[in-house]
């Protein structure tokens, strides 16, 4: 699957070690080089800045309305999308810029702790 | 992108257009809708079934929504008299009416065939309503979004808040998109919504995703437009009043995902491609049916079609530059936020109207002396601009 993490608890992504750009994510060729042997995965930092989200009151199957998602821009210049968990659910409560750190959800399973998904939260929560 | 092929294909004509109205219609089916459709179309075209030389289906959701996953397109046109033909479906999410139209028009352009018909439908009402949501999801990158939380809707409320953060854009101009194209759609006889309504009916309708609410959606809902294709030779001989297709641009998003999300950098090549291969540019479209699947997309499309600078498409709606006597008529047909978006059927649906339109033929809506119609249809959303974008132009 496209989502991976690494053993320090970041989203993986992909870096070039010839043109040095990020992706996220991961993937199979660097999409600038057009080659494949110069990829390596890369993790990724854990805080970055919100660049828009949304308070929905529609839910798929899974997920419980009200919730906030948005995306997030991260340092290596990637923008990766998340659940948005924060106290108070107002809209006044979030905003463009402000920072954010990224909080993994663990399930116990068979082996130990399997990776579920995640979420976003501003940071100092 | 240099445009090299322009010079090989042969020009392509509209001959005939036919639509179901679009709604909430439970006892019928979507294999029904398309015959009706298709059906229509090669009447209006003055031909047989039997003269339809290859065909187009259009229809992104038939699978998760009716559970006929396969051979839709085979199913919808034997009962309208066209079989034994090559029959494709195709799918770009809500551009796959306008992606069948496109290989249509490949198809005769190309001088393979002397006829096409390119039909769309979509049935996305069900007894369930989570599944039109689930449906939608899948026009999101699943793996990496959809399957996460995100919502289309909720995605296109963030692209709503930014605009408004990046332009000043204002709710009362993002509700004025949806009152103009309501007033169009009550002067359509096929279209979803018939009723006119109000900037206060748009603000106070009930919260969606935040800022997005219920009116600045277009809703769920069933239908099927399809349209006759010929070259040039065939259309002299069988049809009166043959609309040239002067341009068709499909599109996909090269974005790496940290762009700028009030502008869809599909919209802004493919336009650049079909103005350039029909010979004209924004000031010369007379009217144009846009993709509106919400509110702010209206506007987007205003700045990404070269009809006003970025960041005014607020001011050009306010202005009622987009309205019935103004710059160029948007959305005359109520668009999708009135007239209704069953998906597959949408592309398809425009060229509808544009045809009606340049014959003269659009009744209480028609744009008077209209010349050159414009239609943006787009699909899908990801790495911040949208999966696919088509726009084809047609002159009389």
């Amino acid at each position: 699957m496209r989502i991976e993490i690494s053993s320090d608890g970041a989203l993986l992504g992909s870096k070039c070690k010839k043109c040095g750009a990020i992706f996220y994510p991961k993937k199979l060729a660097c999409l600038k080089c057009l080659v494949e042997e110069t990829l390596e995965l890369w993790p990724l930092s854990k805080r970055g800045r919100l660049y828009s989200y949304t308070i929905s009151e529609i839910a798929p199957p899974g997920f419980a309305a009200p919730y906030a998602f948005g995306y997030i821009d991260l340092p290596e210049k990637v923008r990766v999308f998340g659940r948005i968990k924060c106290p108070a659910l107002r809209p006044e409560s979030l905003k463009p810029g402000m920072e954010l750190e990224i909080e993994l959800e663990m399930a116990e399973g068979e082996g130990g702790q399997k990776f579920k998904g995640y979420f976003f939260k501003p940071v100092g929560n | 992108m240099a445009i090299e092929w322009g010079t090989q294909v042969r020009d392509v004509y509209v001959i005939g257009a036919g639509m179901t109205n679009f709604g909430k219609f439970p006892e019928v089916s979507v294999v029904e809708h398309g015959t009706r459709a298709a059906w229509h179309a090669v009447k209006e075209a003055n031909i047989s079934p039997s003269d339809v030389q290859a065909a187009y289906c259009g229809n992104a959701m038939g699978g998760i929504m009716t559970g006929q996953e396969c051979c839709l397109g085979q199913l919808m046109l034997r009962d309208a008299g066209i079989r034994g033909i090559p029959i494709m479906r195709t799918e770009n999410a809500c551009a796959s009416g306008s992606s069948a139209l496109r290989e249509a028009w490949i198809a005769v352009g190309s001088g393979l065939y002397d006829t096409a018909i390119a039909v769309g439908a979509e049935k996305l009402t069900s007894d369930d309503p989570a599944r039109s949501l689930a449906a939608m999801a899948g026009a999101t990158d699943l793996e990496i979004e959809g399957s996460l939380g995100a919502t289309f809707p909720g995605i296109y409320a963030m692209i709503m808040s930014k605009h408004m953060e990046l332009y000043g854009t204002t709710r009362e101009q993002l509700a004025r998109v949806a009152v103009k194209n309501y007033k169009h759609g009550s002067l359509n006889p096929r279209s979803q919504y018939k009723k006119e309504i109000t900037v206060e009916d748009v603000v106070n309708s009930r919260i969606i995703s935040y800022p997005l609410r219920r009116l600045d959606c277009c809703p769920i809902g069933d239908g099927a437009a399809a349209v006759m294709l010929a070259s040039a030779d065939f259309a002299r001989r069988r049809c009166q009043k043959p609309l040239l297709l002067a341009a068709s641009a499909l599109t996909s998003g090269m974005r790496d995902g940290c762009d700028d999300i009030t502008t869809f950098d599909t919209t802004v090549r493919a336009a650049r491609h079909a103005y350039e291969i029909a010979g004209i540019g924004p000031e010369d479209i007379d009217v144009a049916e846009v993709h509106d699947c919400f509110t702010v997309s209206e506007i987007i499309h205003y700045e990404d079609l070269g009809f006003c600078p970025k960041g005014e498409g607020g001011r050009f709606i306010e202005e009622g530059r987009s309205a019935m006597g103004g710059t160029v008529v948007v959305n005359p047909s109520g668009g999708l936020l009135a007239k209704g978006h069953p998906v597959g059927a949408t592309g398809i649906a425009q060229i509808c109207e544009l045809y009606w339109q340049l014959r003269g033929e659009a009744e209480d809506r028609q744009v008077e002396g209209a010349k050159a119609g414009l239609a943006l249809c787009l699909g899908g959303f990801f790495y911040g601009d949208c999966a696919a974008a088509a726009i084809h132009i047609l002159k009389r």
